[in-house]
């Protein structure tokens, strides 16, 4: 045939092809910027640093001398005052592109913009180019989403490789009948095997393994093992869809590529600059055979309206009431029908020198006065209703003695004292928390105790019949054992009021935590925070959390419902008012700002609402 | 040389005929036997092969012992005579053939591959096929065979066999089928192909 004679032209040409690329990246001069970074819209614009560019035009202006060349002829203008002729040369057009820009905080985000360039030189069907972006925020290192240029060719590579891996898994069994001769194991299983087992004794799970195909298993396995490595054979540079920014496909014949990258950033305290670098990678054949060098970093300096807060502490008001009260229980024991204070009883030494200690604590306070104490003294319901009266009353009496003889110095304080001869409320209070007794008998109980009658209002022959049930009943011996022993006690009432108040109630002054919180939330960017603490206090830090969250009108009622206006009031009223689009308001308060304070003119430049309105006025 | 009419020879088989009819209802009342018997344990089965080796009948039964083994038993038989009024063309490849043995089955009776050993004993009357020499004797011997059982259906089996047999004969060379001159004649050793077989096998 002679197609023969074909093969080598064809065997030339498909060398040629795959070479053309790798010649091309040869030729292709990497050592210089291949890719810059600039923001949009800015050419020599913006003031500050600035990189100079030289375009493909200033290629002209340069001057070649060659040893072989004749005489060099330059333009030249003659200069009048001396008459001499000066060579002048055109140097071509510069492109100046500002390497900073201000970006205003708004809501708690920065939005990051900025225009990168590919040059069509290294844009080819063959290549990929691999974009990205580094954000330095603070001291952090902030990767963003790359963005990848693919050439036609080198996409049609891809997919030719993700076909191949398909076309691969394809070959890989899913199905675990596929492993089985199911026809022979079916014929088998009908002849041999009637019910559970087979006339030798054959299995159907024996007879499925002799039928499975083991050696298709393992291979099928090892299919299984290679996936991964297939993938990466196949498919050497997948094609992304997730955690880019694009990847867009061109044929190297389109010019030069601009993308206008767009990044919000959420807001952070402290957060002032924000430096922004790209760095690119070539890849060939799923190979990355070039790493471009990093551009020169873009720096973007945020503004926030939240360094017009106000620092000053806020002090809430607070009442408080001149009298006072408290109260404690002491356990002081008697012996058996006896009133006498008996410091040798057990733990009676303790609960006596606590009281002794508490009294002597509220004597001593500088910002109260102790007025009264008032000792109330109780017995059990044990024993004879008449007796437990006479009984209580003089021990109450006897405590408020012995504390009066102890304390020299009660002198401004009044003493009395009260008793309760049989304390039934509190039993019954002691009775409906006890975890002993189950609630159907303790129901029962109080239903006999009278609940909250505490028994003034009854005969003491009734009261006294009343313990006399109870007696009775099986509970009994655990109340007498548990729960009587803690109605025998003494209450000690402690009546004070505050020294120097002669009013029920005065307001002091203190610092508000509770403000300085919302404030130092309006600091850090947390807008919810700050307004749901502020919006109480309706004063300028209140509107200014309004207007940081994007809620205008409400920051406007807050500063014209403010008596006395600021140049920081002033100004947030210009902001206000021109995100109104009421410029001609804006500008006179901008006016009424900057005749405050004068620095107002510079901070009318990091905010973009207004540094457009009020560049250029007369001030 | 010794001479022998081949006549004589033929009506020997033929009185010989006899003890095959016998054995044949013999072989069939055992398949009755096994259709009343248990399943999957009996088969019966002929050598589509034999049949062109001009036209021998043969059948084989075999009873399963255990998973792995069975005893087989089985006759050929061979009666005809082609061209029998000319001496010239006259061939034939009479016999009749009966064996027993035990086929070992690797995976189970009946069912894929196996190995067998038997004893055979053959009466023969061979000639005119490539040459006009003529064979005619008695040959004894054992012999070894493998092969593949594969499972149709339910009960049909196709089966795969080659084997070789060997043993004594006592053989009569004539020089032609149809002519009583002996070329050669006596007892010695033999081996031969044997169970070149692709059979047809159902299983009960």
């Amino acid at each position: 045939m002679c197609f023969e004679k074909y093969v080598p032209a064809v065997c030339l040409v498909s060398i040629m092809m795959s070479c053309s690329s790798q010649r091309l990246l040869k030729k292709t001069d990497f050592s210089e910027q291949t890719v810059t970074l600039s923001i949009p819209g800015d050419e020599a614009a913006s003031a500050g640093e600035t990189a100079v560019q030289s375009g493909q035009d200033s290629i002209a202006g340069r001057i070649t001398i060659d040893e072989t060349d004749g005489p060099i002829i330059m333009r030249a203008l003659k200069e009048e005052e001396t008459g001499e002729m000066v060579a002048v040369d055109v140097i071509s057009a510069s492109k100046v592109t500002a390497r900073f820009r201000n970006v205003a905080e708004r809501l708690g985000m920065v939005e990051v913009e900025f225009d990168i360039s590919v040059p069509e030189k290294v844009i080819d069907s063959e290549w990929r180019l691999k974009f990205y972006p580094v954000m330095k925020v603070m001291d952090d290192i902030v990767p963003l989403e790359p963005f990848f240029i693919t050439g036609t060719a080198y996409r049609e590579e891809q997919l030719k490789g993700y076909r191949k891996y398909r076309a691969f898994l394809e070959t890989i069994l899913t199905d675990s009948t596929d492993f089985i001769r199911n026809g022979l194991l079916r014929k088998f299983v009908e002849r041999n095997i009637s019910g559970g087992k087979g006339v030798f004794g054959i299995t159907r799970k024996q007879a499925m393994e002799h039928y499975t195909k083991y050696a298709l298993v393992r291979k099928n396995d090892r299919k299984l093992m290679l996936r991964d490595e297939k993938f990466r054979h196949y498919v050497k540079d997948p094609i992304i869809s997730e955690g880019i920014r694009l990847d867009t496909v061109m044929s190297g014949q389109n010019g030069n590529l601009v993308y206008r990258y767009v990044q919000p950033v959420r807001g952070r305290k402290g957060m002032k600059r924000i430096d922004v670098t790209v760095r690119g990678e070539l890849y060939n054949d799923g190979i990355c055979v070039m790493k471009m060098p990093e551009t020169e970093k873009l720096s973007f300096y945020v503004s926030s309206l939240t360094t017009l807060v106000d620092p000053t502490p806020r002090y809430k008001t607070r009442i408080i009431g001149r009298n006072v009260e408290d109260n404690t229980y002491a356990f002081i024991d008697f012996r058996p029908g006896d009133s006498m204070v008996d410091e040798t009883l057990p733990g009676n030494g303790d609960e006596l020198h606590r009281i002794r200690e508490n009294i002597f604590n509220l004597l001593n306070n500088e910002e109260l006065q102790l007025d009264s104490i008032v000792i109330t003294a109780s017995c059990s319901p044990e024993g004879n209703y008449t007796d437990n009266e006479k009984l209580a009353r003089e021990r109450a009496e006897s405590v408020a003695e012995y504390f009066t003889e102890d304390m020299g110095r009660l002198e401004n304080c009044e003493m009395i004292s009260k008793y309760i001869p049989e304390n039934w409320e509190k039993l019954n209070l002691l009775i409906k928390n006890d975890t002993v007794m189950s609630e159907k008998r303790k129901a029962e109980i109080l239903a006999l105790t009278g609940n909250s009658v505490n028994g003034y209002e009854l005969p003491a022959s009734e009261i006294d019949a009343r313990e006399q049930s109870l007696s009775k009943m099986r509970e009994y011996r655990y109340l007498r054992e548990k729960l009587y022993p803690k109605l025998r006690g003494v209450k000690f009432d402690f009546y004070l009021h505050r020294k120097g108040i002669d009013k029920d109630t005065v307001i002091t002054s203190e610092i508000d935590s509770v403000y300085l919180s919302g404030v130092e939330a309006l600091r850090n960017l947390d807008y919810k925070k700050a307004l749901d603490i502020l919006r109480q206090y309706h004063d300028y830090n209140t509107a200014l959390a309004y207007l940081v969250a994007g809620y205008e009108e409400s920051a406007l009622a807050e500063l014209e419902n403010m008596r006395y206006h600021d140049s920081r009031s002033f100004y947030l009223l210009a902001v206000i008012s021109a995100r109104m689009q009421k410029d001609g308001l804006a500008v006179e308060y901008f006016r009424k700002s900057v005749r405050l304070d004068s620095s107002m003119v510079h901070r009318a430049n990091l905010d973009p609402e207004i540094s457009d309105l009020v560049s250029g006025i007369d001030l | 040389m010794t001479v022998r009419s081949p006549e004589t020879s033929v009506s020997n088989l033929i009185s010989i005929s006899k003890v095959k009819k016998t054995i044949l209802a013999a072989l069939f009342c055992l398949m009755d036997v096994c259709i009343a018997m248990q399943a999957q344990k009996y088969s019966l089965s002929t050598n589509l092969m034999d049949y062109l080796n001009l036209g021998t009948m043969n059948i084989e039964g075999s009873v399963a012992l255990s998973r792995h083994w069975t005893f087989n038993a089985g006759a050929r038989y061979n009666p005809f005579t082609f061209r029998e009024g000319d001496a010239d063309k006259q061939f034939q490849s009479r016999q009749q053939t009966y064996f027993a043995g035990c086929r070992g089955w690797l995976w189970h009776v009946h069912s894929g591959w196996w190995f067998a050993g038997k004893i055979q004993y053959q009466e023969y009357n061979t000639g005119g096929i490539v040459s006009r020499r003529t064979e005619e004797g008695d040959r004894y011997g054992a012999g070894v065979t493998a092969g593949y059982s594969h499972m149709l259906n339910k009960h049909l089996n196709l089966e795969f066999g080659l084997g070789l047999w060997g043993g004594l004969k006592q053989y009569t060379v004539y020089s032609c089928p149809k002519c009583g001159f002996t070329e050669d004649s006596g007892v010695k050793t033999f081996v031969m192909p044997n169970d070149v077989s692709i059979s047809l096998s159902y299983v009960f």
